[in-house]
């Protein structure tokens, strides 16, 4: 549709014939007009229209442009821009380009581009309530280009994962809808849970993955129910309730209860919303309405307990429930697990004496386990026991639960909350992962879940600030703008615009320039290596051990490095900051004179804003070898000098018996020269 | 200067050395004993600087007798050229000259045996300072050179 493809690489650089020099144009065409926001166009994310600088070069585009603008913490979803660019797509709202642009709080923000869509969403925030559509409207107008667009997404890889009521639009009645982008935000971040499956709604919404194409099938079920009834589905309810009922009574029940709709629609509905996404229709098969109606779902009811187990606060009836009280009662959970009580009920009370051997053996595993820290231990006996009882379930870990899949995104989501952080970093330094997999042996990538684990853990390792969680989450997150406080709305996604923005931000009073979550943005983005220099940046710089200006050289290190990547070779800001810490890297050289005619080189080089300048002055191995072979020397010199003058002072008493007997002997020759004299006189006459 | 009392190194060949000198002396007075008393009365000083320098080698003593034999030089000579009798000697040292000009002579030749030995020590502990100096300050100028201090 678009003659322009995805370029990610050329919208950092300004284009040479923009109108507004401050303006960044987004892949060199494209400008964010702030001045025209479009709330009704983002479904639920700030959204501009957009103003192409380029008209010429783009061509066949019938609709006006528009650009969702990604949260600071939710990144992107890099792989599906990427298999969109690539595919063939009947996709009206495809996106065209997404890049760094000035945003509307002053600083810089990430946006996607894309066309805008033909008209309101279906939906409106604001609306309680609206006209029902028809069941002809429903399966012509919304399940069919549905079904079409899902089989296309299907086709290369991708799940939508954002089928909501304000994210999908249309003209006017009559039209078939056009489903906006849900590309600007991790998988499911701004879905309603009760558009999710319970599985996936009861994830934090930052890890809930990419999920499979059935649970967009499940989303668009639940906006079907939502269109025909013409009210929304458990409105009003708390996340946690619409997951209770949903487990306790399935989706469809659930969902529908209190809603009046066709036959029809419901029949198609409750294959749409089977607990099990293998239940679910095809998109291929929703293409023909009549034909996914008749499909019957053939799953039984779970078994129900006639006794109740408490867990925490909550009661619970049957397996996934337990399951899902689980999961939310950590603590309560690992005591009834630990005691037995969990299996006792299901082979007493629910009758299942398979999941009661499991739990039992996953008890046992846990008491003898002392490789690892009993908090760590008890929360894969929790993972477990959930992964046991209900393997539809995500990875549930000391209370958070998520898809492997959704780590990346949750690191971002959560970066600032550091017991979030804290139990991640847990649960991937024992490859919870990977057990978890391990759980799930028909898991379509297992293989590859068990890599990452392992990579995950090894980066975590990693010692210095060139591993752990901050080079994790950007490892992880392609498209993460770059936490550091000293980066804050400059958004920078790419290593290229990271000096730049340095540049920009850095203080006079800034103690270092790199930090942590820099670190972790370089070594993650960068191909080269720096752990050397981040590990001297990590450690706190003790003057006593370290030697003079070894942080500001470190940082010096890493900025030029940074700088091979610019075309921009002058950086007088940074340079002025680096100047100040790596100064003391002078003391180096042990002769004054070079250390003085290096610092007028040094001042000079900073003053001109050359990096690798100053670090050619302040980093010479062969001028430094001289030095220390000059400075042997002269220590040398100066033991010698030393020697000889402590010699002449110990000599004092010598010189003067030489110097009294050489005088004597003078007195005795003048004695023999005056005797000499005297007797040729004398014998002359 | 100060001398310093050196004890004989052999005392028995210094007994020997002593006697035999007495021999000498005594055969000396025996023999030409106009010359002897001459030879005591213009030697006088050079008699009294060996019994006072109590250095090793006499280095004073060695300087007082070779300028107290310049200057009685003549006066022998005369003496020897004359019956060598005791009248000649007797109007020898009635010549307040002859004494005068011998002694005068052993004078200088201690004075010469004392300023001397001064005079070269000044002169090597300026050359001393002088190169002190120039290593002090060749030191100076590498320590400031090689110092971590800016």
């Amino acid at each position: 549709m678009f003659t322009r493809s995805l370029d990610a690489g050329a919208m950092a650089e300004p284009s040479p014939i923009q109108t507004n020099p401050a303006e960044l144009l987004i892949s060199g065409s494209y400008a964010v007009d702030l001045s025209a926001p479009l709330t009704e166009f983002g479904g639920g994310q700030s959204c501009f229209a957009v103003v192409d600088r380029m008209p010429s070069v783009r061509s066949g585009v019938k609709r006006d442009l528009m650009a969702v603008q990604v949260g600071p913490m939710a990144p992107p979803r890099p792989l599906a821009f990427t298999a969109l660019a690539g595919a063939k797509f009947d996709y009206d709202m495809q996106p065209v380009a997404h890049g760094r642009a000035a945003s509307a709080g002053g600083g810089y923000a990430w946006f996607v581009v894309c066309p805008q869509p033909p008209g309101p969403a279906v939906w409106p925030d604001a609306a309680q309530s609206i006209v029902p559509w028809s069941e002809t409207d429903l399966l012509v107008h919304l399940i069919r280009p549905a079904a079409l667009l899902l089989d296309q997404l299907d086709n290369v890889g991708v799940t939508h994962r954002a089928i909501r009521p304000n994210n999908v639009f249309r003209s006017r009645a009559g039209h078939p809808v056009s489903f906006g982008g849900g590309w600007s935000a991790p998988p499911a971040f701004l879905q309603p849970a009760a558009f999710e499956p319970p599985y996936s709604a009861m994830c934090h919404r930052a890890g809930r993955g990419g999920g499979s194409i059935a649970d967009d099938v499940y989303a668009l079920g639940v906006l079907m129910l939502a269109l025909a009834s013409g009210r929304m589905p458990m409105e009003g309810l708390d996340d946690e309730t619409v997951i209770r009922r949903k487990l306790d009574r399935g989706s469809f029940s659930a969902l529908t209860e209190g809603l009046r709709v066709s036959a029809a629609i419901a029949d198609l509905a409750r294959v749409m919303l089977a607990e099990d996404p293998d239940h679910r229709p095809l998109p291929s098969l929703l293409a023909d309405p009549m034909a996914a109606r008749a499909r019957r779902v053939a799953a039984r009811p779970a078994p129900r307990a006639s006794r109740k187990l408490d867990v925490g606060s909550q009661s619970v009836w049957e397996a996934r429930g337990l399951a899902a009280a689980l999961a939310s009662e950590p603590e309560a959970a690992v005591r009834l697990l630990r005691s037995q009580a969990v299996a006792a009920w299901l082979r007493r009370i629910l009758n299942d004496h398979t999941a009661a051997t499991a739990i039992e053996d996953a008890v046992r595993s846990r008491d003898a386990e002392t490789s690892i820290d009993a908090v760590r231990a008890d929360g894969l006996l929790l993972m477990t026991a959930v992964a046991t009882l209900d393997p539809l379930a995500p990875l549930c870990w000391r209370g958070v639960a998520l898809f492997p899949d959704g780590v990346g995104p949750m690191l971002a989501a959560e970066a600032a909350n550091a017991a979030m952080m804290g139990r991640l970093e847990a649960m991937i330094a024992v490859e919870a992962i990977a057990t978890w997999v391990d759980l799930h042996p028909n898991a379509s990538n297992a293989a590859v879940m068990r890599l990452d684990a392992r990579q995950m853990r090894m980066t975590l390792r990693i010692a210095g600030w060139s591993g752990g969680m901050a080079r994790l989450r950007y490892s992880l997150n392609s498209h993460q703008p770059c936490l550091s406080p000293m980066l804050a709305g400059q958004c920078v996604v790419r290593l290229n615009d990271l000096l730049m923005a340095m540049e920009n931000m850095v203080t006079a009073s800034a103690e270092n320039i790199v930090d942590r979550e820099i670190a972790g943005f370089i070594s993650a983005r960068y191909q080269g290596r720096m752990d050397d220099d981040f590990t001297i940046l990590a450690r706190t710089e003790d003057p006593a051990i370290d030697p003079p200006g070894e942080h500001g050289m470190a940082q010096l290190r890493v900025v030029t490095r940074l700088g091979e990547l610019q075309v921009t070779r002058a950086w007088p800001r940074l340079a002025a900051h680096i100047l100040r810490a790596a100064k003391p890297g002078l003391r180096q050289w042990q002769s004054r004179a070079t250390r003085q005619s290096r610092e007028a080189a040094l001042v000079a080089a900073a003053e001109a804003g050359q990096l690798p300048g100053m670090l050619m002055v302040l980093q010479d191995a062969q001028g430094l070898a001289l030095d220390s072979e000059a400075a042997a020397a002269s220590q040398a010199e100066i033991s010698g000098i030393d020697r000889a003058l402590r010699l002449l002072a110990e000599q004092g008493d010598a010189r003067a018996i030489v110097s009294r007997n050489t005088g004597q002997e003078i007195a005795a020759a003048f004695g023999v020269i005056a005797m000499a004299a005297s007797v040729m006189f004398a014998v002359r006459g | 200067m100060a001398s310093k009392p050196v004890a004989p190194r052999n005392p028995g060949a210094a007994n020997i050395s002593t006697w035999l000198q007495g021999v000498a002396c005594g055969v000396l007075f025996i023999v030409a004993t106009p010359t002897a008393v001459l030879g005591v009365l213009l030697l006088m000083p050079t008699l009294l600087s060996f019994v006072a320098d109590r250095e090793q080698g006499r280095a004073v003593t060695r300087a007082v007798v070779l300028f107290g034999f310049a200057g009685s030089c003549a006066p022998f000579v005369s003496l020897w050229h004359t019956a060598h009798g005791m009248e000649d000697v007797w109007l020898l040292i009635t010549d307040i000259r002859t004494l005068a000009i011998a002694w005068s002579a052993q004078a200088l030749g201690w004075l010469l045996a004392q300023i001397l030995p001064f005079f070269i020590g000044l002169i090597g502990e300026a050359k001393i300072r002088m190169e002190i100096a120039r290593l002090q300050k060749r030191r100076d100028a590498l320590a400031e050179e090689w110092s971590s201090a800016d």
